[in-house]
């Protein structure tokens, strides 16, 4: 390849930088967009694994519309509804937006399978005792539900972290933005992405070992 | 809303465009599903090999694969292409990243139907003196390819999704056409909204007539 005279022939301590505030901003997207998307995920799984038919129709078809949709359209379609509300937002918000709401398709199905998961005698008997619905789901579905959500929570975020990588097209200043900042600097692509990807591959690497460790020994016997 | 009016019209005057996109997205998905899928099948006898020297870098493979993000695959193939001087076409480069990406996933799925089948069968096989070749094409791998049939779909319905990836490396699926169609109406959320909804419906339809498939083969509901 005939590479311009003004590129940078080497990666130097100021390209290392930039990559380091990428990662930083790779984590704090996937932090706010983990923290809010579980939030909605609560309740929309609450409405998933609910009787009230009104309640777990529409709630299963958010879930449905989610996991059946490439992540890179939704992120368009959100990106793109904001101006229609009137609303002009930084680039990291509309990312971060853009992932809760994803996330949150995919954990309200764990949520709903953690609840599921809890025996119906459970209810029965907690309902016999004379618990309200809050109370049942507070102090006994909950508590055992947690047990069964988390391994399968820690391999969304494993997703979460990698999915985030699709927000580059946004131009927000996460780690593969970076790459792809870099080796229009420097045409060091296979160095750059290799690099880039030992970032992401440090960032999910334990969360994946985390994720098999609770799996084996959060198992619910019997 | 700032009185924007919805216009799907101009849109679906773009239909033909959009559909050609969708067929190319519908053909790389599917060549990346055979083509993973032989290479999950070897991976699989590697990681499953008595020898060392093969299982040890097929693990690191998937493990590799798996902790990183696609679309950083994609980049680290399609500009490392460039970077070497090596003239290869976006749609070859894409189907190459989908492979590889996929393939550490069947990998494991292939790996986990091998072990679903009981050792009796591996016995049996070779006390008639079945070669190992004979052994796994004539006995393990059909019986594994009936335990593996449901997760195959959903690999199959993922391997869809996350090809509108490779619109980001100017592979002329249904995504690029999305962008293509959204820049010359100026209708970006409509156009989205419409890509998203032909995304759902080809997932949708696929996936039921997967299922459909199955019951009429394996007699058994995926």
């Amino acid at each position: 390849m005939n590479v311009p005279q003004y590129v940078q022939s080497s990666l130097n301590r100021y390209d290392a930088l930039l990559l380091l505030q990428a990662l930083l901003n790779t984590v704090e997207l996937c932090a706010l967009g983990l923290a809010l998307g579980s939030l909605i995920a609560f309740l929309v799984g609450l409405a998933r694994a609910s009787h009230l038919r009104w309640l777990a129709w529409p709630a299963g078809l958010y879930i449905e519309l989610i996991r059946d949709s490439p992540l890179l359209m939704q992120l368009y379609v959100i990106f793109f509804a904001f101006p229609l509300l009137g609303l002009q937002v930084p680039v990291f918000i509309a990312g971060a937006a853009v992932l809760m709401i994803n996330c949150s398709g995919f954990m309200a199905e764990i949520v709903r399978a953690g609840i599921q998961a809890v025996g119906k005698d459970q209810w029965e008997a907690a309902r016999g005792l004379g618990m309200g619905y809050v109370k049942v789901m507070r102090y006994v579905v909950l508590p055992q539900a947690f047990r069964v959500m988390i391994p399968a929570t820690v391999g969304l975020l494993i997703g979460l972290i990698k999915d985030s990588s699709v927000v580059s097209v946004l131009s927000y200043l996460e780690l593969t933005r970076a790459g792809r900042i870099l080796t229009e600097k420097t045409y060091l692509s296979f160095q750059v992405f290799g690099i880039v990807a030992l970032l992401y591959y440090c960032l999910c690497s334990p969360l994946s070992r985390l994720a098999l460790y609770a799996e084996r020994r959060l198992k619910v016997s019997g | 809303m700032h009185g924007y009016v919805l216009q799907f019209g101009p849109v679906f005057q773009e239909m033909p465009l959009l559909l050609r996109g969708a067929l190319t997205t519908l053909h790389i998905s599917f060549l990346a599903l055979i083509l993973s899928l032989m290479l999950g099948t070897i991976g699989a006898l590697c990681r499953l090999s008595r020898f060392r020297w093969l299982r040890a870098p097929a693990a690191l493979y998937v493990d590799f694969i798996r902790n990183t993000p696609l679309l950083v695959q994609l980049f680290f193939i399609y500009f490392g292409f460039g970077q070497v001087n090596i003239q290869v076409p976006n749609y070859l480069a894409g189907l190459l990243g989908l492979v590889l990406n996929n393939g550490a996933y069947m990998t494991e799925i292939v790996r986990s139907g091998i072990q679903a089948i009981h050792k009796g069968q591996f016995e049996a096989g070779s006390s008639l003196g079945l070669s190992f070749s004979q052994l796994m094409r004539y006995i393990i791998l059909p019986q594994a390819f009936r335990v593996i049939y449901p997760p195959l779909c959903n690999q199959f319905i993922g391997i869809i999704l996350w090809s509108s990836l490779v619109s980001i490396i100017a592979v002329e699926d249904l995504g690029l056409e999305a962008i293509t169609v959204a820049s010359t109406t100026f209708r970006s959320f409509e156009t989205y909204m419409i890509v998203t909804a032909i995304y759902i419906v080809m997932t949708l339809t696929i996936s039921t007539a997967l299922k459909l498939l199955a019951r009429r083969f394996f007699r058994q509901t995926a």
